[in-house]
Formats: C-alpha cells, structure tokens, sequence
C-alpha cells in the first residue's frame, strides 16, 4: 500500500539516492532469521537498484560504507570507502551488490571493519555524502530530490564529546541546507542492544525527518516500525517504468464555427491563424493517462560480438534496379478497376486538409448519447493551458462546471497533427475526485477526449449469426443467474491490483539474463482466479442456475448451417458419389440382369458392399439388411424401365 | 450477397440532349458506386433500347428483339462501360420495354447459373414511349419471379416524379410501378436516385469470429463467439511508384523500399541468422539470443473467464483501451443460448459489469476486459467487452483543480457561457456514428474523378483534385448540425472571456541531452571499483576551520537577519529541540516593524509582503491567530498615525490586511474577536480615505 503510494509521488521528480551503509564489525552479525546484517541490508539495497532499473526514470543510486578499516573517497578521509558513486544503475553494479551479499566474510576481508561499536568520526560520513551529491551529474537540475538513507544498528557512533557531537550536527544541518533529505534505517541484531533514537540521531536527522515517521520514532517502543516498511519498500518486485508528467502537445480548440465556415469551402488553406485577436480559440495541454505499456527498447545486434550493428534504408525501382534518389519522383498510385489513379505527395497531403489544425467545436449534447460501445481507441486527457492563449483556463473552467452541470459533453473534430486524418471524438468534463483511500486512484479535474467511431469502423455482419429465440427464459432462471451475479460480486475495480503478466515476466526474464541469472523467478497471474475457490463461494447458486437452464429452455430458431458447411457437405456427398459409381463401373456387372434373375445367382450373389455401392451412386438410402436393399434396388430398376 | 446486374439504358427516339445528360449522371454514378463498394464477385452488364440496329443473341436466335443492344454481358466491371456511356450517342429507335426486360432476363440467367448471385435490372427510361404490348408484361412476370431477377426504375426527365403531366408517361409508370412492385424492386425519380446514390454507403466485411470457445463463470461454461463490433477503419494507401521509370516503360514501376543490416566492424552487409536482439535494460544493453526469447514473453491457454460482477458505475468509458467486441451465443445451441440471455438479461437488471481474463488464442498475453450487456432498440441482446487498462498501463499526473477558477467568474459571465451553450446544441438527429471517414470519401471521390479522367482524355497531365462532393460539404460544416445558429451568443461570449494570442513565438527549448555512456555495457562479474577521483577534491580541514559550531548554529539560528528573514523564521519553528515560536514569533514581528519603518520603496515592499505572507501562513498553522490581528491592528494604527507609510502595501496586497478568523475558537471569544476585527476594517478604512 505504502509502497504504491510513493511510486506515485515519485514519478513526479527525478532522484538521487544515496545508501550509507555502517560496515563495522557489529553490521556482520546476525539477526534473528539467521542472516547477517550486512546481507540483509545489501539485499534491500540490491532491490531498490533492480527496480530503478526498470522504472528507467534517471535517477541516480550510489553506496558508501563506513567504519571500514580501508578508505577510498576523494578526501581521503578515514573509515569511509565508496563503494558505488552515484550513477544511473547498471546491472554490473547490481552483480556487484549480489556478490558481496553472498560472501559477507570476503567483503570483510576485502574492506575490512572496524570494532564492533567502535567510535568514528560521524561528520566525515557526512561530508563525504555532501561531497558526493554535489559533484554528481544531475546535482543542478532544478527540482530534485536527494534522499541519503542511513543503515546502522549503532545509536551512538562517535565518541562521548560535546565537540565530535557539534560538528556532525553541523554537517548535517549544511546538509539539509542542500536539499538533502535524511532517513534512517534502524537496524538490529541479536546482540545489539535496543536503539535509542534520543542519543545520537534525534539531533542529525531530528527536524528533517519526514512527519510521517515521527510519532513512531519517537516513542522507542515502537522504534522499528520505520525500518520494516521502510525494507519492504525497497523490496517491491512490481517492475514498472515510470514516466514523469509530460505533455503530449498542446493544441487549441475552435469554439467559433463562424470563422470556421469560410475556411471550409477552402479546403486548400488550413492555417493555424485566427481571425480576430485569438478570439475564438482556447489553448489545451493533451495527456495521455491511459497508455497500452509496452517492452522496452530493442535493437538488432551482430550475433558474433554483441555490437549493434549499421541499419540502412534504401528505395529502388522494381524494374531498373536504380536508386530512387528525388523524393519528387514517387508518386502514390490506387488501382480503381483496372485504372491507376496516380497522386503525387503533394496531392495526397492535400486530400487530407479536410479540418485545421487542432480541434474544432460542433456542438453539444447530452452525456447519455455517448454509448460505451463507441470506443476505438484509448482516451486522451485535456486540460486547458494559458501558453499560446491567454485567458484560456478561465474561461474552461466555467465552461467545465457549466456541463458538468446541465450533464453535457461537447463533440469535436480533431487533427493533431499535420499527416493525421481528421476523426470525431467527445469531450466528456470529468469532475474532481481524490482518492479516499490509500488505494484507489484519484480522478484529476479536466476533459477526457473519447474517439468515435465512423460509420466505417462499426461492422454489423455479427448479426446474421445471432442466434433466434422464441420465448424470454423464465423468471427463475434469470433470478438464479441474478444470484449468481450477486454472489460472486466485487466491490469496486482497482486497476492496481491487475498487473500485466506478459510485462512482468519480460522485465524478469531481461533481469535474469542481465544479472546472469539461470532460474527465472515465475510471475503471478493476477489476471487469474483460482476456479474451484470461485465455483465453491458460489455452489449452490450455480447449481441452481444451471439446473434451471437445463429444465427451461427458451427454444431456438434454428439457423440454416452456414455457407462453408453445406457446401462441405454438398462437396462431401459429391465425392463419395463419384467414388461409387467408378468402383461400380470397374466391376463391370449388368444390374438388369442381376435384378431380372431371381434364382439366387442374382442379387443375392452380390456382397453388401457392392449392393450399398449401387445405393450410394443412385441416391437411395443405404440402410437395412441385405433383403430390403435387395427390394430396393429392384423397385429402382424396375420404376427406372418404366 | 454479391449482385448480377443488367442495367438497360433508353437512348430511343423520344430523348433530347438534356435527357440524355441525365441518364449518363445516373447510370454513371450507379456504375462507379458499383465499382468501389461491389464485391469482386459481382457481374455488370450494360443494354440500351433504342438502338437502330438489334445487336442481341436473342434476335439473332429467335428473332423480333428490334432496337435492343447488348453492349456488355454481365462480367466483372471496368472502366469501358463508364466510357461508353460518356460517349453514347441517342440512336432514335423505338424503345420497347418488354424486350429489354427479356433480353437482359435473359443474359443474368445465363450469368448467374447456378452461381450465389441476386440478379437484378435497373431499367433507366424517361418512359415517352408509348408500349403496344402492355399484355405481353403479365406473361413474362412469372418467369421472372421465378428466377427471383428483381427489377428497379429509375427516372429521368420528370419521369417517376409527383407532377408527372404526360399521358404516356402515366400510363408507362402505372406500368412499370406495378412490375417493380411485384419483383421486390423500387421505382425512383432522377431526382431521389442521384441522392441516394451520393449518400456514402457501407462496404461489408467479411465475418470472422475473434474467439470462439467458452465463457467461464465458476463451474458453469457454455459456448460463445466474439464478434468484431468498432474497429478502426484504414483508408486504402496507394503504393509508391516510380514516377518516370513509369512513364517511360508505360506501365506501372513499384518502388521497393528496403532495410539492409551491416556490420560496423567491417561494413559487410548482415544476414538475419548473423543478428540477435538486444533488449534495453535501464540503460544497458542485453543481447538476448534466439532460445531465451521465449523467456521473455507470458503464454497462458486459450480462454474467457469472469472474475467477478461490479457496479457499472465503477468503470468509466474513458478508460477502455481498444475497439469493442460483441458476444453472442453459439447459435444453434439452445442450452447456451438460455445461458446467454439469462445471464445478460440478470446483468442488465442488476446494471452490473463483469471483469473478465481473455486469451484470445492459447500461448499469448491474458488481458483484463470489461463485459457490459446492452439491449439494442430492435430487441438484439447482446454483451459487448472492451479491454480495461492494467496496473502498467495507468499513468496518473497530478493536476491543479478548476474549481476555485471557476468560482472566480461571476454571475453575467456564467451566463454568457450558459447562453451559448444553449445556441451549440446538437440536433436530436445527429448521430456522431452515422458520419462517414472524412478523408476516406474524399479518397474515393478523388479516385473516381481521377479514373473518369484517365479513361476519357488518356493523358496523365494537367488534372486538379475536384471540389469537396456535396455529401462532404454538408458533414464538414458544423453549423449543419446545429439546432439553430446564432454569432450573437458567441459575440456576447467574447466579450465577457477576452482571449488574447500570445504572438510571441516560443524560443525552441534546448534538447536536453543527458550523458549517458552511449556504447552497451560489456557485463563483467568482477567487483567494480572506482579509481580515480579527478576534480573531485575539497578539504575538510577548510571546511571545518570556520568558527565554532556552537557558536555558527545559535547565532543563526536565534535571530531574524536582514538577508534572509523569511528562512530564518521558518528555520527557527522548525526547530525540533527549542520551542522558539515565541521568539520567532516576536522576533518577526519587530522586523516587520522595522522594515516599515524605513522609506518606501519597490524593494521594501516586497520584502515587507514576503515577511508579512510568512508571519500569517505560520499565525495559522500554530493558532496564533489572534496574535496576528493584534499585530495587524497596531500596524495599521501606526500608519494612520502617521509614523509609517503602509499605502502602497497595502494597495497591492489588500488581503494580507484582513483578520484571520479563527473557526476553532470557541463563542466566548466570538464577541473579542468581532471587535477587534471591526477596530482593523475600521482602520483599513481610515487608511484608504487618508490616501
């Protein structure tokens, strides 16, 4: 829950994440599951890398250890060893995390430790991060966030002096000075004794912490609150890119049809000019909010050394062979019955300045003309903007209460861009609403701009094939399905709770193969019910449902077969008549005289299927004992003479 | 069902010259529509009565058929027939229409034969000709409905119309009326026809079902099929030619476009099985080898489930993401059918949607679909489903709310807009779906101008696009749509909403390029190290070396400075250590003072609303909100005073200068309270008058 809610806030800006790891010996200690402290903390941290790498948003993630014997950092300051600089995350770096997380002994050895709970110099940990955040890539733009994240299970790392304790407070006041956010992350072991928040870090972090951490910080009973969700924070495996707000165009809506008339009849001159003052128009920010999510970015590599490799697009001529260089030279050509009808581009670009440019008001009607099954495409979210017309909100905003009001929507002709044809779609307001919960999602205040379909584009041949009924099912039967209804009911759709299968496990199976991984971890379905839990809640309604349908059915019209399958079947009995007659042709037998001969070297000589031969070359029934297609074929011989 | 047509055209001796204009715009424009919407199954033949000489296999076999001609047996359409229309002459024969009938009957026999094929004549006449043979008509009507050949008049000169005048003219349309009657046929006037023939019609699509297979609820599953229902419609393209190689040879010259891979090493070109792809992983590339693709995708098996019911106010249009399916039942199964309409009929009841899993083909992607029932106005059922966005499909931006703007308008002017809401309203006919592609009829107009050009004049050069078609015209101009149309609303509109074009053209915002590496990472196991640190030294011995830290942090901290007031303020309420809101508080207050002590000016002014935005933001968040007016009122007291000048603040933020009221106070306080704002209004005014 917590986790979905800061995605959201996330996406608006980009960040730097700085982890500050303790890495005295204490952090090698084990807590209560049995894995050491540092493992556990790389882990989380190893997470969050992963699913920046995903999100894909420009953030940038680094690592420092501190309390480590060796050093490396660019003051060359004590007991401070960077171990990831902040940089966008690779998988190498990921790798990295992994491998110190399985060998905690060998990350010891390699960096080496401190004592436990061995006193150390707070401020030049703090330093070092200043340092860090201000010499990496982004440190400058403009609106972003720093966030320095501090795992230690150590309340009170510097040594018993007034002055050690000074200057930490202030470096962490320049710090926070710098727009950097302090967060800490408590941790403990089996030996380590409970932390008290009071000692060293209410004064680091005491008036920077997040509001929302600190009615639990404070009391120390409750004191590791913060770190449990704070470490499955890090650790959400939903993979999602994230996209920052951005404006899809902007473009601008004609509520003048009077201006519009002239230009009409000119279809030539589409220009984007308004006629009097920039009256007549209103400016629009277009979003999209509902975008089908796709896989990311792939190119063609050289199989033999994984380069990328040198993609070129050539036209030519069909007959010659020659490059076709003079754009001028390509026309567009349709065949109309044997006639080619050749346009040249400029033709072409033409015949679709139907409209101008941007939207155009026809007119209102009311919400309830707006069928659901006009959809064909996903919508698109307008809100109004002051950047090419003044005055634009103002006037929106009344207009907006006005239908939503009198339950209105405005129908529109729309052609964004310059090779786009023009389509009708629907303007429907869309009122504010914030998400009550935690969950749900809250509706932004603005237009959505619905597509219509043409005529074109809504097809009635299903029609034929639907199927005829005489009478409606009786009122049992449609109470039983209403129960059923009822018993398997929902209360409301959180389109969170469905994520896309397919995207999930291409961000798997892509981080497996990145990360060197053989076994994929399997994705949740969580397009899928489990049938026999959903057929148990509601048994007895099913049951009855189906007993119902099974005793009263409405009777139907049958339907002629359609075409393919009686002409399968005229086809069918066609072959099988040729096949009887060649077969009986080859026997070469004089059936007149079979039938005339009545001793018992006739007919009756004849095996059945010879005898049924005969039946299926002269379209007589096949059925029988061998006596009756006897009578049979005589009655045909005879009727036939006659 | 495709159609075998005959259309016999009159050219007798009873037409002049603008009657035979007319025929041709008919029967051309009936040809053409043949044309583009037929089905390539369909069969069009072209005979004309009146001709001099009989040209017919029926004459020629039997005899008596004078003055008919068959021009074209009924084949496959082409463009000749449009041109020998065109180029028709009248001939002046006698024009009798039973042997026409005969004779075209008589060749969509043949053509049909058997075949899936509506025959069907359309007889164009300006029905002068006075028949002889009236008796022979009632013979021949049973042999043609007995090949079910339907028959369809059209028109022309005034023929078929209300004010018909002409005797023979009456009588012939009695006549032929009848006929069509009785052969399921339509008898139309020039006028109605041309209409009708410029109105654009649909072309069929083939029926294909896009699932056919269970519906899955719990245990109970029946079979069902899912229809196509809104798809977009793409206008044809055309193909690229080369447009001299063309003209050279004479016949058309495609243009081939094609993409060759090369190597970068060594620049020799690539064959697909010497390519892998590669996927990006944040920034990283992945090369990904044939036999892990499949890794990469999710394959579920084929089926459609229901996940539950909801409300259908839960889901709202705006967020289904495809064209709309419709589902039925399997036909000619009556158990599922009972299931269909039961369970349609329940969820129309209840006003309830259904959530449903949806494989359209087993080893492909499941997506979520909204199933919703819609009972059509001619009695149809059915459920229609559109896929509903996902968790990764959902992109939520935050917005500014409209509400407080649209508040700020005033009464007249939510008036104008209801005014000219009420002049845009749609006419109740209007149906949005009823209008056809705009750019796909212009297409089809352009394309059929274009053919009757290069069929008559045989020369590709020196043609323009013709005008917009009628039906275009009328379904472009927005103003056909409307109820009424009136400008006054919308000139009352802009006056109460002036908009103004801000002319000033954008300066083209620098591509921001961020510095990534751009060549894919090499991935490697070894522990990454960083080496260096160039240009990345600062010492913390300067930085440490300044005065002391106590000292740094209280002498800040405690007092209100002259550079950054406003900080400093919020630094000191801030502070989790020290309660220092009265200090802060006091200390603002002072400086305030101070500040208004000094001259006048644009930068004082700033400052002193700054400080003052700040002081009364934290008044209200801490409840001090008495303190504020007190402090409100002393100032104002002062200015009236005379002891500091406060007019052009208060000129340009009145409202810093009216009490906050407190709605948490309790009623004891009410009457202070109203005082002591009544003692600042009357202060304010004071202020204004002395200005």
């Amino acid at each position: 829950m917590e986790a979905e809610t800061t995605t959201t806030v996330d996406s608006s800006s980009r960040e730097l994440l700085l982890f500050a790891v303790d890495a005295r010996k204490n952090m090698y200690e084990q807590n209560e599951d049995k894995v050491p402290l540092m493992a556990m903390v790389l882990g989380s941290v190893k997470e969050c890398f992963k699913s920046k790498v995903i999100a894909d948003a420009g953030d940038l993630l680094g690592v420092v250890l501190f309390g480590t014997s060796k050093m490396n950092n660019p003051n060359d300051l004590e007991n401070i060893y960077v171990l990831l600089e902040l940089d966008v995350p690779d998988p190498e770096s990921i790798l990295y995390l992994e491998t110190l997380e399985r060998t905690p002994e060998w990350m010891l050895s390699q960096f080496g430790g401190l004592e436990r709970y061995a006193k150390l110099k707070f401020q030049n940990l703090l330093f070092t991060c200043r340092s860090l955040f201000h010499h990496s890539a982004r440190s400058k733009t403009l609106n972003i966030r720093k966030r320095l994240l501090l795992f230690t299970d150590d309340d009170d790392p510097i040594e018993d002096a007034e002055n050690q304790k000074n200057a930490c407070i202030r470096q962490a006041r320049d710090l926070v000075e710098s727009g950097i956010r302090i967060e800490l992350v408590p941790l403990k072991s089996i030996t380590s004794k409970p932390f008290d928040y009071h000692l060293f870090y209410e004064d680091i972090i005491g008036g920077t912490s997040p509001p929302e951490l600190e009615p639990s910080t404070n009391s120390t009973s409750s004191s590791y609150h913060p770190l449990i969700s704070k470490l499955e924070q890090l650790q959400q495996h939903i993979r999602k890119k994230q996209y920052r707000k951005r404006v899809l165009m902007y473009t601008i809506l004609y509520l003048d049809n009077d201006s519009t008339k002239q230009q009409d009849t000119n279809t030539a001159s589409c220009s984007s000019q308004l006629d009097h003052g920039g009256g007549g128009a209103v400016g629009w920010e277009v979003y999209a909010l509902f975008h089908r999510a796709t896989k990311s970015r792939k190119v063609l590599l050289e199989a033999r050394n994984n380069e990328p490799v040198r993609r070129v697009s050539i036209s030519y001529s069909e007959q010659s062979g020659a490059l076709v260089t003079n754009s001028n030279d390509i026309r567009y050509s349709f065949p109309f019955d044997g006639v080619a009808c050749v346009f040249t581009p400029s033709e072409m670009e033409q015949l679709g300045h139907l409209s101008k440019y941007g939207m155009e008001l026809i007119g209102f009607e009311h919400k309830d003309k707006l069928k659901w099954q006009y959809n064909i495409r996903p919508s698109y979210f307008l809100y109004p903007s002051d950047r090419t017309i003044k005055g634009s909100q103002f006037l929106v905003s009344v207009l907006w209460r006005q239908m939503l009001q009198q339950n209105q929507i405005a129908i529109v002709r729309v052609r964004f861009r310059r090779y786009s044809h023009p389509r009708l779609a629907a303007l429907v307001p869309q009122e504010e609403k914030k998400n009550q919960s935690s969950q749900g999602l809250g509706e932004p205040c603005g237009f959505h701009l619905i597509w219509l379909p043409f005529a074109e584009d809504i097809r009635k041949e299903w029609r034929n094939q639907y199927p005829k009924w005489n009478n409606l099912p009786s009122k049992q039967c449609v109470q039983a399905a209403m129960n059923v209804i009822s018993k398997l009911s929902m209360p409301s759709y959180q389109p969170t709770n469905y994520s896309d299968p397919d995207i999930q496990q291409y961000y798997n199976g892509l981080q497996a193969l990145a990360l060197n991984q053989s076994n994929l971890p399997q994705v949740k379905d969580t397009l899928d019910v489990d049938d026999v839990q959903m057929a148990n809640v509601a048994k007895k309604q099913l049951q009855e449902w189906s007993q119902y349908v099974h005793e009263q059915p409405i009777g139907i019209m049958k339907q002629e077969k359609t075409c393919s399958s009686s002409q399968q079947s005229t086809v069918i009995h066609n072959m099988e008549k040729n096949r009887a007659k060649q077969y009986l042709e080859e026997l070469e037998l004089d059936w007149k005289a079979l039938a005339a001969d009545y001793s018992g070297n006739g007919l009756e000589k004849q095996n059945m299927t010879t005898l049924k031969m005969f039946c299926t070359a002269h379209d007589l029934k096949k059925s029988g004992r061998k006596a009756e297609l006897i009578e049979r074929i005589r009655e045909y011989l005879q009727t036939e003479e006659t | 069902m495709s159609e075998a047509i005959v259309l016999v055209c009159d050219i007798g001796s009873t037409l002049d010259a603008s009657s035979l204009e007319q025929l041709k715009q008919v029967s051309v424009a009936f040809l053409l529509r043949c044309i583009t919407y037929g089905s390539w199954r369909q069969r069009i033949g072209l005979v004309v009565m009146g001709a001099r000489e009989p040209e017919n296999h029926l004459n020629e076999l039997l005899g008596g058929y004078y003055h008919i001609k068959t021009v074209a047996v009924p084949t496959s359409p082409d463009m000749s027939l449009v041109k020998y229309l065109y180029q028709c002459q009248l001939q002046g024969g006698f024009s009798d229409y039973i042997d026409g009938i005969c004779v075209s009957a008589d060749l969509l026999v043949k053509a049909v034969n058997k075949k899936k094929l509506q025959p069907r004549i359309l007889l164009v006449t300006d029905g002068k000709t006075e028949q002889f043979f009236k008796e022979q008509l009632e013979d021949i009507l049973p042999a043609l409905s007995a090949h079910r050949i339907r028959l369809d008049i059209i028109g022309i000169d005034s023929f078929l119309e209300e004010n018909m005048s002409d005797n023979v003219q009456i009588s012939n349309a009695a006549l032929l009326c009848r006929l069509s009657d009785n052969l399921e046929g339509t008898a139309l006037s020039f006028t109605d026809s041309m209409e009708q023939l410029s109105e654009p019609i649909q072309k069929s699509f083939l029926l294909r079902s896009n699932y056919s297979g269970m519906l899955q609820i719990g245990s109970v599953q029946f079979p069902v099929r899912l229809y196509t229902y809104s798809r977009e419609f793409k206008p044809p393209t055309g193909s690229r030619i080369c447009w001299s190689e063309s003209i050279e040879s004479g016949k058309q010259v495609l243009c081939v476009r094609e993409t060759h891979y090369f190597s970068v090493e060594d620049d020799h070109e690539l064959e697909p099985e010497e390519m892998i792809e590669g996927h990006y992983y944040g920034r990283s590339l992945i090369p990904v080898s044939p036999f892990d693709l499949p890794a990469l995708s999710y394959g579920a098996s084929k089926c459609l489930k229901v996940l539950g019911f909801l409300p259908k106010s839960e889901v709202s249009s705006y967020m289904f993401m495809s064209g709309v399916d419709v589902m039925t039942a399997a036909p000619n199964d009556e158990i599922s059918v009972t299931y269909f309409v039961s369970l349609a009929e329940a969820m129309l009841e209840m006003n309830r949607v259904a959530l449903c899993r949806y494989v359209p083909k087993d080893n492909t992607n499941p997506v979520l679909m909204c199933m919703w029932p819609h009972l059509k106005s001619d009695g149809i059922l059915c459920l229609f489903l559109c896929r509903l966005p996902l968790l990764e499909d959902i992109r939520s931006y935050p917005f500014a709310s409209l509400d407080s703007l649209a508040n700020s308008a005033n009464e007249t002017q939510v008036e104008a807009v209801k005014n000219w809401m009420a002049s845009r309203q749609l006419k109740d006919s209007f149906r949005p779906t009823k209008v056809f592609h705009f750019y796909h009829q212009r297409l089809i107009q352009c394309l059929q101008d274009r053919a009757i050009h290069q069929t008559l004049h045989n020369d590709d050069e020196n043609f323009s696009l013709p005008p917009l078609s009628p039906y275009l015209q009328q379904v472009l101009d927005p103003g056909s749509f409307l109820i009424r149309q009136d400008s006054d609303s919308s000139k009352e509109l802009w006056r109460h909403f002036p908009l103004k074009r801000i002319e000033k053209p954008r300066k083209k915002r620098k591509q921001r390029k961020w510095q990534f590496p751009s060549l894919p990472h090499e991935i490697s196991i070894e522990p990454y190290l960083p080496n260096t640190w160039s240009g990345v030294s600062e010492s913390l011995e300067e930085d440490t070396k300044e005065e002391p830290v106590e000292q740094t942090i209280y002498a800040e901290k405690t007092k209100i400075g002259e550079a950054t007031p406003v900080a400093d303020f919020e630094n000191m309420l801030s502070n989790k250590r020290h309660d220092w809101l009265d200090e802060a508080m006091t200390q603002m207050q002072d400086f305030i003072e101070h500040l208004l002590l000094q001259e006048s000016s644009q930068q004082r002014d700033d400052k002193v609303i700054h400080c003052l935005v700040a002081f009364r933001k934290r008044c209200m968040m801490e409840g001090e909100e008495s303190r504020y007016n007190h402090f409100l009122l002393n100032v104002l007291k002062k200015a009236n005073q005379g002891e500091i000048s406060l007019h052009s603040v208060v000129e340009r933020k009145t409202a810093l200068f009216h009490c906050i009221s407190s709605l948490e106070e309790g009623h004891k306080e009410i009457s202070s309270i109203k005082s002591l704002e009544e003692q600042v209004e009357e202060q304010l005014q004071l202020l204004s008058q002395s200005s």
